[in-house]
């Protein structure tokens, strides 16, 4: 939602909000003290009333691109193994729909790749639907989202399609009505199961990404 | 339509494509155990034979190789590859060939950009003779010289004048015979070995000739290899098997058949040695692979009593028993992306590969690498 002049792209919450808005400054100027005799007194409905800076129906596009950590691999059994990946590059797109002024479910496609110990590449690439909650301390904002998805892996000649779980925690700084830019802060769990129980291994990265986010 | 329009336009479809992409994905995906493979993965050395070492042969108490400059290694193990000199200075080894005790032949360029070749012999990988005048003498014209094997103490050469004109020569250490002249492009000796009672030639499209001496081979090839290339031999027990691309061919008391793997898309580079995996009658033959559709390395194919068995199956290293490497995925991430283009063994069990551009490596503590 924008809270400037929306012009042809203005939404009924948007209106709705500048409605609020302005009833609120009119309802402010009514409340100075009566001058005189004969002016009946109005309490305003929308006195101490929080300005909601989001909406249902807002809906927000995000591109972010950055970095990827491996963190560990681990096996079922909980111990830890050579996960012999290096730091690599990552990015994704990203769709959330505010079902109320906090809240927004979305969806997310994304990549990355990494060399390996054995001068390979791996590749990931995830997609999933997401919830994103929101705090906000305009104009900063912190999304804190989960997306839950699946994930093509490919490794020379091998591939693997299975679960990701990828909790976020973000910060952004509103530029302007359109557009706010921030970090990303994701972990990806993605664990590999396999028949045999000696192969399965959980893999854990920490994604680190610059992003910027278009609101409308 | 607005910019901004445009721009959302534009990532919604690209959203749409990657999960149209990651779906097609899902569905081709084998379920292979990624991580797993990685975290089995080692870091790559720096080979000291580096390039594309030829092959890999045994001379007295030494291993030769070259790659340009001739490197030895005890053939008991429990060394290093050292150099080894040249045969003259400013030439360029391409390979090497060895009687086992009494020659070690070596085939040079001069230089690195030279179509010039020669042919040197030495008894003692020290002091080389040039052969080249006794080889053009028996055989005017082909001078220029693209292979050697030794196939019981006889060197097998290589030979041609021109694209569409090749030979194959012999030499037994003093004198130099025709095997065989004039034949057309495709020519090229790519093998030559001797199963007890004759003598057996691999050019790369013509076939296999054989004949029980040098000077008695027929003009006209043991086997029908129409559409088909050629790149090593290799006695099997009693048997000639013959490698090439998406075949593999063998002879079975003098006559040649094929062996159908015509599911398989298969191009073996020539590399070929019996390894002993240690237990009773578990002979595994070594194929190294060119490139196939998804890997190269080299496959395995298990003898029964030290023959070829009837149906031959062929495997990757580190898959069923016996096998040559322990580790699979170490394999795969590793020697499995480099063709493999000769073995050989020492005596501490070692086991070297020349491959193709990345250098000689080696089979150590269960694990491929360069051999440093």
């Amino acid at each position: 939602m924008k809270i400037s002049c929306m012009s042809k792209r203005a939404t009924r919450p948007t209106v709705a909000a500048l409605m609020i808005l302005c009833l609120g400054a009119a309802a402010f100027a009514q409340e100075q003290p009566p001058e005189g005799d004969g002016t009946l007194p109005i309490e305003s409905e929308w006195d101490g009333s929080p300005t909601e800076l989001y909406g249902k129906g807002d809906q927000t596009f995000v591109i972010a691109l950055g970095t990827v950590f491996p963190l560990f691999f681990a096996r079922a059994s909980g111990d830890s193994i050579e996960n012999n990946v290096k730091i690599g590059g990552a990015g994704s797109l990203n769709y959330n729909y505010y079902l109320n002024s906090r809240f927004a479910l979305g969806g997310e496609f994304g990549g990355m790749f990494a060399g390996t110990l054995g001068e390979n590449m791996l590749f990931v690439m995830p997609f999933g639907l997401k919830a994103t909650w929101h705090f906000i301390a305009s104009p900063f904002e912190f999304p804190v989202s989960l997306m839950v998805g699946a994930a093509s892996q490919l490794h020379l000649e091998n591939s693997y399609f299975g679960l990701i779980v990828k909790p976020k925690a973000s910060a952004y700084w509103r530029y302007n009505p359109d557009w706010s830019f921030g970090l990303d802060a994701a972990w990806w769990w993605l664990p590999e199961w396999t028949d045999d129980p000696d192969t399965t291994v959980y893999g854990n990265f920490l994604e680190l990404t610059l992003a910027a986010r278009y609101h409308f | 339509m607005s910019h901004t329009d445009s721009i959302l336009k534009t990532a919604g479809r690209i959203l749409r494509a990657g999960l149209a992409a990651a779906a097609l994905l899902a569905v081709s995906c084998d379920q292979s155990p990624i991580f797993d493979s990685i975290s089995k993965e080692t870091e790559p050395k720096d080979p000291k034979v580096q390039g594309s070492p030829g092959k890999i042969v045994e001379f007295g108490s030494n291993a030769y190789v070259a790659n340009g400059s001739i490197f030895r290694y005890p053939i008991a193990g429990s060394g290093s590859w050292e150099k080894a000199g040249n045969p003259d200075s400013g030439v360029f080894v391409l390979d090497l060939a060895s009687t086992g005790t009494e020659i070690l032949y070596a085939l040079t360029a001069e230089g690195t950009s030279s179509t010039t070749t020669k042919i040197w012999k030495s008894t003692d990988a020290s002091a080389w003779t040039d052969i080249t005048a006794t080889l053009t003498a028996a055989l005017a014209g082909y001078s220029n010289f693209d292979s050697i094997y030794v196939a019981n103490e006889i060197l097998f050469i290589g030979a041609h004048k021109s694209t569409t004109e090749y030979a194959i020569l012999a030499y037994d250490g003093s004198t130099a015979t025709v095997v065989l002249s004039g034949l057309a492009a495709g020519g090229h000796l790519v093998g030559a070995v001797r199963d007890g009672t004759d003598y057996y030639a691999a050019t790369s499209t013509l076939g296999v000739f054989s004949g029980a001496t040098t000077a008695s081979f027929g003009a006209d090839a043991v086997l029908d290899t129409t559409g088909h290339i050629f790149t090593g031999l290799i006695v099997v027990g009693s048997e000639v098997v013959a490698v090439g691309d998406e075949i593999l061919l063998r002879g079975i008391s003098g006559t040649v058949s094929a062996v159908d793997y015509s599911d398989e898309d298969y191009f073996f580079t020539g590399a070929a040695y019996v390894y002993d995996s240690g237990g009773t009658n578990e002979d595994i033959l070594l194929l190294g692979l060119g490139k196939t559709s998804d890997s190269f390395g080299y496959l395995e194919a298990v003898l029964v009593t030290d023959a070829l068995p009837a149906s031959i199956s062929l495997k990757s290293p580190g898959s069923g028993s016996p096998t040559s490497t322990v580790d699979g995925d170490q394999y795969e991430s590793s020697l499995g992306l480099v063709p493999v283009t000769s073995f050989w063994r020492d005596g501490a069990g070692i086991l070297f590969v020349s491959t193709s551009g990345e250098g000689l490596w080696s089979y150590r503590d269960e694990e491929w690498n360069a051999e440093e």
